[in-house]
């Protein structure tokens, strides 16, 4: 029986993974004409190439984004991203891009694709767990076409005790996704040895956060240089 | 014929080749499809079932048979012993063992489920091959599509270029 056509064999093929879709592109000329025809492929984001890089300077004036690219992308990609919805907001004038991943830059409420001008708002988590947290965005366009926001505790928490092993498990971050737009807590275990206490964390001020994401791993910069590595599955 | 059996009212299935299959109308209703038409009465005589070859027709009952609510069903008196969630692990097993089928099979048993809209049939199989075709490389996937390449190699490389990324 032909399946390449079949309205069930598409709904299937929805619940692939980019990666999986461009590969059955290359199966034959029949299962390509499939995954185009129904634009299977979010051809919108990608495929992932570079074409600029936004970076900031330290410089007190109201742009403080600039962008670094050939001639002939530049002009679609936009550095104002404060004033991307058009309505400039005054917390976001003074705080900079906190994140990026994959093309996406994570400002203090929402998320900004500067190639596409496109952007969403995510909503506030109360104040009591954003304190001491630090955010990072995750994204591979080639696994799914959607984000997910973290919020991940630094400082030991006041309530615990300072000999607490660090990293604690289990340890709780928060996540926002795009595609069910709710904040989620999430459990982390820890596999291997505890490299401190939570007393020592406080040498770990937010502001020294760091963190990278690739191919579903994403790193995170401890105390002492060490490397925390989250396994982290994009839904 | 509906007839009666045993206090249990049974159903008739047709084949389009000709094969007629008696299962008890429960059973029958595990399709949603077939359910409509028994409740809107159009099931009086037997129920021919297009497209659906009887060596599939075979498999889907077989399926629903497993697969229908044991209370009051005969032989089904262990429900009432074995732990729900001890009978879920059962069925778990029984499905994987069930899925077991070559690719021709697995799309039409897939294309029968969505006829008959058999929602857990229709999970089983086309979660299967979600998972077969994003465990596996392009040959694999293209072994199990059994499909015939009928790109030249340049056109290949071109459509490969298209999405580099996933190739990485």
């Amino acid at each position: 029986m032909d399946m390449e056509g079949a309205d069930v064999l598409v709904d299937i093929l929805r619940c692939l993974p980019p990666r999986s879709l461009a590969a059955i592109r290359c199966v034959c000329k029949a299962w390509r004409a499939t995954v185009d025809d129904h634009r299977l492929l979010r051809t919108d984001i990608l495929p992932l190439s570079l074409d600029g890089v936004i970076y900031e300077t330290r410089e007190m004036d109201d742009d403080a984004q600039r962008l670094f690219a050939r001639r002939s992308t530049a002009h679609q990609i936009t550095t104002g991203l404060e004033h991307i919805d058009g309505s400039p907001d005054e917390e976001v004038l003074f705080r900079p891009m906190y994140d990026c991943c994959s093309g996406l830059i994570l400002l203090h409420d929402r998320v900004v694709n500067p190639a596409t001008r496109q952007w969403a708002r995510f909503p506030r988590l109360r104040h009591r767990a954003r304190a001491g947290a630090a955010t990072t965005v995750i994204a591979d366009h080639a696994v799914s076409p959607h984000y997910e926001v973290l919020l991940i505790p630094c400082g030991c928490n006041p309530e615990s005790v300072g000999a607490v092993e660090w990293p604690s498990s289990p340890y709780v971050i928060h996540v926002f996704s795009s595609k069910t737009r709710r904040w989620k807590d999430r459990s982390l275990v820890r596999q291997g040895d505890a490299t401190g206490t939570a007393a020592d964390m406080d040498l770990w001020p937010v502001e020294l956060f760091h963190s990278a994401y690739w191919q579903g791993v994403l790193y995170v910069r401890s105390q002492y240089g060490s490397v925390l590595r989250y396994l982290e599955h994009l839904q | 014929m509906a007839t009666r059996e045993a206090g249990k009212k049974m159903i008739m299935l047709k084949s389009p080749d000709g094969m007629e299959f008696e299962v008890e109308e429960a059973v029958a209703m595990e399709s949603q499809t077939i359910r409509k038409m028994i409740e809107d009465d159009c099931a009086d005589t037997a129920i021919l079932i297009p497209n659906i070859n009887s060596k599939i027709l075979s498999r889907v009952i077989e399926y629903c048979n497993k697969h229908v609510p044991t209370t009051g069903a005969t032989g089904a008196a262990a429900s009432d012993t074995v732990a729900p969630a001890a009978l879920a692990e059962d069925l778990k097993i029984w499905d994987a063992e069930f899925i077991k089928v070559n690719r021709a099979t697995r799309f039409d048993l897939i294309q029968a489920a969505s006829y008959l809209n058999i929602k857990g049939l229709l999970d089983l199989t086309s979660q299967t091959t979600i998972d077969t075709i994003s465990d596996n490389s392009l040959e694999e996937i293209r072994s199990f599509l059994s499909t015939k390449n009928d790109y030249l190699p340049e056109e290949e490389q071109t459509i490969r270029r298209e999405n580099q990324w996933a190739f990485q």
